[in-house]
């Protein structure tokens, strides 16, 4: 008990400063450490601040300007590095001009960072957000003694597609940094002790606290939420070295905030600088002269924009698209008079641009990323002007001014690009529920839901509202299906619509060429004509047999109906990604083997981080090559891939990844696979499919799943509070927390509050500590399970003289209990072999209410469970706020007794479980199991919904060394977990696993497996996922020393998985992991099916 | 027997340099080496059986070449070892069997780990004990091992971490580089037996080319 006590004591100082827990377990024993730096930190700043006053142009430049601040008036400067000038020249700038300089780095207080350079990881981990900016920053706005706008000061990092796509999609969210700059002084935070601020915070102190303490709670509430994590993080920077007096920490929570508002603005204020790159596109034109080719590559290629646009979608509409698509389940099965509407948008590369010159409309233009009138570009979009010239998307510039000498070339623009087809959506969207995104300028709009009477109506309505939102015009079909909706729109551009009622659909097609229809291009096109075969009337004579013999089935399925206007598709929200990949086939010249390898390495890292973006993970890799065929000459398109045979094969890995260097790995094998001459190489394409979709919370669950259940205890502590003494403890917060105020006025301020907040502290924890002995010392004294949680259908089935023996430990309560269990049995009527649900729950709910049970048993009720929840909710409002906040910071640390208390309970239960089946009562004992599996299981799963902070917090703790000392430290754990499973492997493991060999172990439980569990196949989740984690520590704890003992357990499980599918999952893990590590680092993989021949 | 250190010969012609493995479980190694050698040209039938004679090593039954030259070859590629060995130099040992075209059928993997300096703490007891059950495991695999296709040969490769230095030790050239066709496709293994103890870890375990291998070479 004392030592729970004191741990809340220490951990209280820790967490106040830092409500992110991972930090505050690391940070607790360093708490002197802290206070030290708060110490340090705010003596510097004074320093600062001294040094600043008596800086003499400060003051003549403050008379001067009349406006008493400088240039640099809230700005904080970190200086990283060496730099020119140096960080004391820069030192002396910020003095004179009102700024202020970070000697440490805290996210809080430092709004830039100045460096020459930084590395990529500092880049990403600690100044993210932070505009990270060159020196000459500061020294030109010296100079133009005005604070200069940062981004094109800004150190441009090599940063990785991932973040330059979060860039992209934060570009619509763009504010302009002047009104921040705003914020920033409006809540001027340099100064803590700035009197006027706590004069305002004076006359209303409470809002003030509640405005600031809501957002941590929220945190700690939504940490799942990545904005939540975020914010955390900052938070934690933000309190951490001004933890000391309460002020600060409002302070530096209104910093953090702010800094989110600029991290945003930071991230979307770099978008100006990629036109630059977009304009100097033709500096490098082959991997021969481009190190980075592929990356200049995929940032100047239109297909790249418009294959990627379907991700940015995903991400920017993820929301909608969720909501509808659990709505589209409900609701598909009204199939009466549907209308489909399908909208594109009129030469949506040419319009896009056109916006910016209005005086071109009727002129011919195209897009084109080159314009050098001989050039051998080839054009991507025209016009309808253009259109008239005969000038068609695919033309080499040089072929379309020979058809209209004064046609305007403009480049890809892809970031207006991208703000279009944002708000295209957008538009979409808000009008219609069941949005099919084709590409970013063309999309089917399902409006059978709609509640819109007239379709015409409808599809007018948005093309006109894109025309204003957008200033491009869009044309619309609408029509029953999709095909013909589809067909309309052909019609309908540009900038029409057409509508095409179900009974006018035979007409239509009737005279339509057969090369119309989707999906009839070149090659099938000509294998019709050669039948003769022009429109649709003509297809339609052909009878379906006839199609399927000439075409296949598939295709001459499609013929048959297209031809007839039959179209079965779906508006589906969102189709599912097969494959990923990247393929180069232009620019692709290599001088040897060398130049071929560095080229597969960036598209490999391209592809990786492809795969990343969309959250996914693939199987196989292809490898796509084109070599020039014997005999062809230099292409006509300059640097073009010109007449190629295409090489193609694809490996399957074990398992599914997108880790990069393996890609690579693969790619290159194919790649020599191939053996071909790197000069001969024209195009290269790497494509990852198979894709698996990597799960992000079923992947975090994965990996914390041990991590979490390792603490428990923590968790235990946490919902054994009680409410009404949490509300108790909150109250006297709250009451003391309002004379906070008072005390605020008088003396020195910082002293006052932080006497106040100790007191508070000491306050709460006293109370705590009350609680903690008064629920604690009733488990320890005992040391058994409360009478009442005792499984009156196991009791009975004991040999009398357990019983009795329990009787006479229990005072003679047991007896009376067995009665009065009897008698409910024989009211309620339930027979012994009823559901186990129904015994666990009628059993122990009355009982534990009797006794109001304190233990952690009474997790099992739904009912507590309530009540934890409400706890919860009540930490959220504002008023208790800051009380609570350091209740739900405390609780975790405090009071380990409960769980130590029910895993005796559990472990007990399985001894009663295991002396039942000794007693070859086999029947009967099943059903035992049954509740016991039942009831340990809820009260797992009770366990299980706990906070993540604190398991985030832990996981790094326990990451990869469950099989540490000496026995390993999983064994106790799973001695301890409330799955009889577990219980048993731990058990067994100590009798067999001497050695520290995991297979003995395995290999008893192939024949002990069925007796003591049976083979009911629907064990939890958990117990599994805690195996498999196991397992695959156990492959990187022995995969260098011993792959003999793996491939024996491998052996086992797999043995295993035929007594029970429990293990089935637990094997194809393991070996998927195990066949990676073999291979990594032996080479191979293990010959696991027959031996030899 | 002598357990307690590097033999005088060994301090003479190594002398200065640092010993990460030094001593008495090195020779037990590459003694050991030797003998399963032996155990696994038996094993593969490459010759007849008359050309081996029944021993007893570490109270186990083996084999042991009786022809002078394939003893002596076994034997001299095994000492040779010996100052690798204690330089921590070796990774694996691997005896590999060729077919006519000297592509590789199978390979016999000893994968060695030497810790970091470490005085060789295990008893030569235990040691003799571990290595005794690799013997007694190899005896039994012949059911793993693939059968020989007419025309094949056979050789013993040592993988080094590092290339010895050739000027310093005239013992170094009795290996020769090497450049032995690889498989294309990542083997499969079978592991036959695995030790793992300080400072010492070995494991055995046979390579066959993978079947897509196979496949790739009858096309």
């Amino acid at each position: 008990m004392r030592s729970s006590s004191s741990s809340s004591a220490s951990s209280f100082s820790a967490k106040r400063r830092k409500p992110n827990p991972k930090t505050s377990f690391q940070r607790s024993s360093f708490t002197d450490f802290g206070s030290y730096m708060a110490e340090k930190n705010r003596k510097l700043r004074s320093q600062f601040e001294e040094e600043a006053s008596s800086s003499s142009i400060l003051n003549c430049e403050a008379s001067s300007s009349g406006k008493g601040k400088g240039i640099f008036h809230g700005v904080s400067i970190f200086v990283d590095g060496h730099t020119v000038p140096s960080s004391q020249e820069l030192r002396v700038y910020m003095l004179r001009h009102g700024g202020r300089l970070e000697n440490y780095f805290s996210r809080s207080r430092v709004s830039h960072i100045i460096c020459s350079n930084l590395p990529d990881s500092k880049m990403r981990n600690f100044s993210r957000g932070l505009p990270v900016l060159r020196p000459a920053w500061v020294v030109d706005s010296v100079a133009a003694n005005k604070l200069l706008n940062w981004s094109p000061y800004q150190i441009v990092e090599q940063s990785s597609e991932i973040y330059k796509q979060t860039k992209l999609s934060a570009f619509l969210r763009c504010k302009n940094i002047s009104s921040i700059k705003d914020a920033e002084v409006s809540s001027d935070p340099n100064d803590e002790v700035d009197p006027e601020y706590l004069e305002k915070s004076e006359g209303t102190p409470l809002p003030l606290e509640s405005k600031v303490f809501d957002q941590p709670i929220q945190v700690n509430d939504e940490f799942g939420l990545e904005k939540g994590a975020q914010f955390t993080t900052l938070l934690g920077e933000g309190t951490e070295v001004e933890a000391s007096n309460a002020t600060s920490t409002q302070l530096s929570i209104h910093l953090s905030s702010r800094i989110d508002d600029v991290s945003v603005d930071a991230v979307s204020s770099e978008e100006p600088t990629n036109p630059k790159c977009l304009q100097a596109s033709d500096v490098h034109h082959s991997t021969l002269t481009d190190p980075d080719f592929v990356e200049n590559y995929f940032k100047h290629s239109r297909l790249h924009f418009i294959g990627t646009w379907r991700n940015r979608y995903r991400r920017r509409f993820c929301n909608t698209l969720e909501r509808n698509c659990s709505k589209d389940n409900a609701s598909s099965i009204s199939t009466n008079k549907s209308y489909i509407i399908h909208i594109d948008m009129d030469c949506f590369f040419v319009s896009v641009i056109l916006r910016k010159y209005p005086e071109l409309i009727d002129k011919p233009v195209a897009v084109c990323h080159s314009n050098n009138s001989k050039g051998t570009a080839e054009i991507s979009s025209a016009n309808y002007p253009a259109r008239g010239y005969g000038i068609r998307a695919g033309m080499f510039v040089r072929d379309a001014k020979n058809c209209c000498p004064n046609l305007f070339v403009f480049p890809y623009d892809f970031i207006a690009y991208e703000e279009v087809a944002d708000q295209f959506h957008s538009i979409l969207h808000k009008h219609c529920n069941n949005v099919q995104a084709l590409s970013c300028d063309e999309a089917f709009l399902d409006i059978t839901e709609c509640d819109y009477d007239d379709p015409e109506n409808f599809a007018s309505m948005i093309r006109k509202e894109i025309v204003e939102t957008t200033q491009c015009t869009a044309s619309a079909g609408i029509a029953g299906n999709l095909l013909i909706a589809r067909l309309a729109t052909k019609i309908a551009k540009p900038n029409g619509q057409c509508f095409i009622p179900p009974e006018k659909v035979e007409h239509f097609l009737d005279d339509l060429p057969i090369t119309t229809l989707p999906g009839v291009g070149h090659a099938l096109g000509d294998k019709l004509e050669i039948r003769k075969i022009r429109t649709c009337r003509q297809l339609r004579l052909v009878p379906k047999e006839a199609l399927h013999k000439d075409f296949g089935v598939k295709v001459g399925d499609m013929l048959w109906k297209y031809c007839r206007g039959i179209d079965d598709r779906k508006v589906e929200v969102l189709k599912e990604t097969k494959s990923i990949g990247a393929e180069v086939n232009w620019g692709v010249r290599f001088r040897n083997t060398m130049d071929c390898e560095h080229f597969l390495d960036n598209l490999s890292k391209e592809v990786a981080s492809r795969l990343r973006e969309c959250g996914v993970v693939a199987r196989t890799v292809n490898l796509k090559v084109k070599k020039r065929r014997k005999g062809a000459k230099e292409p006509a398109k300059f640097m073009g891939c010109g007449d190629c045979e295409n090489l193609s094969r694809s490996m399957t890995l074990p398992v599914a990844t997108d880790d990069a260097t393996l890609i690579r790995r693969i790619a290159k094998q194919i790649f020599s696979s191939y053996h071909l001459d790197a000069k001969e190489v024209r195009g290269v394409g790497l494509q990852m499919s198979r894709l698996e979709t990597l799960d992000v919370n079923k992947q975090g669950h994965k990996h914390n799943v041990i991590e979490s259940w390792l603490m428990i205890p923590a968790k235990v502590g946490e919902v054994t509070f009680r409410p009404e003494s949490r509300r108790v403890v909150a109250e006297s917060l709250c009451s003391s927390e309002e004379k906070l105020p008072g005390m605020q006025r008088h003396g020195p301020l910082h002293e006052n509050s932080q006497l106040y907040f100790d007191r508070a502290a000491a306050g709460t924890e006293t109370l705590y500590i009350n609680l903690v002995d008064s629920r604690s010392s009733e488990n320890a004294v005992s040391k058994l399970p409360p009478v009442s949680h005792l499984d009156m259908s196991v009791i009975k089935d004991l040999p009398a003289e357990i019983i009795s023996e329990m009787n006479v430990a229990y005072n003679g309560k047991l007896y009376d209990l067995m009665k009065k269990h009897d008698e409910d049995q024989k009211n309620n009527g339930i027979l012994l072999i009823t559901p186990p649900k129904v015994i666990g729950g009628k059993k122990l709910e009355p009982d534990a209410t009797n006794t109001s049970g304190r233990s952690s048993c009474e997790l099992i009720k739904p009912k507590k469970a309530e009540a934890f929840e409400m706890m919860l909710h009540q930490v959220e409002k504002p008023e208790v706020s800051c009380s609570n906040l350091n209740i739900l910071q405390m609780k975790s640390t405090t009071c380990t007794d409960p769980l130590d208390w029910a895993s005796g309970h559990s472990s007990k239960a399985v001894l009663l479980a295991q002396n039942i089946s000794d007693d070859t009562n086999l029947d009967k004992s099943v059903s035992r199991q049954g509740v016991l599996c039942h009831s340990a299981s809820v009260a797992g799963d009770s366990l299980w919904n706990i906070p993540k902070d604190i398991e985030s917090g832990v996981s790094e703790k326990f990451k990869n060394n469950l099989w540490s000392g000496s026995p390993p430290k999983w064994v106790e754990k799973f001695e301890v977990s409330n799955y009889l499973i577990l219980n048993l492997i731990a058990q067994l493991y100590t009798k067999f696993g001497a050695v520290g060999l995991l297979s003995p172990t395995l290999q008893s439980l192939i024949s002990l497996y069925p007796f003591i569990l049976g083979s009911n196949g629907d064990e939890p989740d958990e117990p599994r996922l805690y195996l498999c984690e196991l397992l695959l520590q156990y492959i990187n704890h022995k995969i260098d020393s011993d792959i003999e003992e793996l491939y024996l357990c491998c052996r086992l499980l797999e043995r295993l998985t035929a007594i029970s599918n429990f293990f089935s999952e637990v094997y194809s893990a393991f070996l998927s992991r195990l066949q990676v590590s073999v291979s990594e680092n032996y080479g191979g993989t293990l010959q696991l099916t027959g031996c030899g021949d | 027997m002598d357990r307690k250190n590097v033999t005088p010969q060994d301090n003479n012609s190594y002398g200065r340099e640092f010993h990460f493995f030094e001593g008495q479980t090195a020779r037990i190694l590459v003694e050991f080496l030797e003998v399963a050698i032996n155990c696994i040209v038996f094993l593969k039938g490459f010759y007849p059986a008359g050309a081996f004679e029944r021993r007893r090593y570490m109270n186990v039954v083996v084999q042991k070449a009786r022809h002078p030259q394939l003893d002596n070859y076994i034997h001299s590629a095994t000492s040779e070892l010996l100052p690798f060995i204690q330089k921590g130099l070796i990774e694996r040992v691997a005896v590999i069997f060729y077919d006519k075209d000297h592509i590789p059928v199978e390979r016999f993997v000893f994968k060695l780990v030497i810790s970091q300096p470490y005085s060789s703490t295990v008893e030569e007891n235990d040691l003799q004990f571990a290595l005794r059950a690799f013997l007694l495991k190899l005896t039994v695999s012949k059911p793993l091992t693939k059968s020989l296709p007419p025309g094949s040969s056979w050789e013993i490769t040592a993988y080094f971490r590092a290339l010895p230095d050739e000027n310093n030790d005239t013992k170094v050239q009795m290996w020769v580089p090497t450049d032995t066709k690889q498989w294309l496709q990542p083997p499969c293994i079978i592991p036959i037996k695995s030790m793992s103890s300080e400072p010492l870890k070995v494991q055995l375990y046979i390579e066959h080319p993978s079947p897509t291998e196979l496949k790739d070479q009858n096309r």
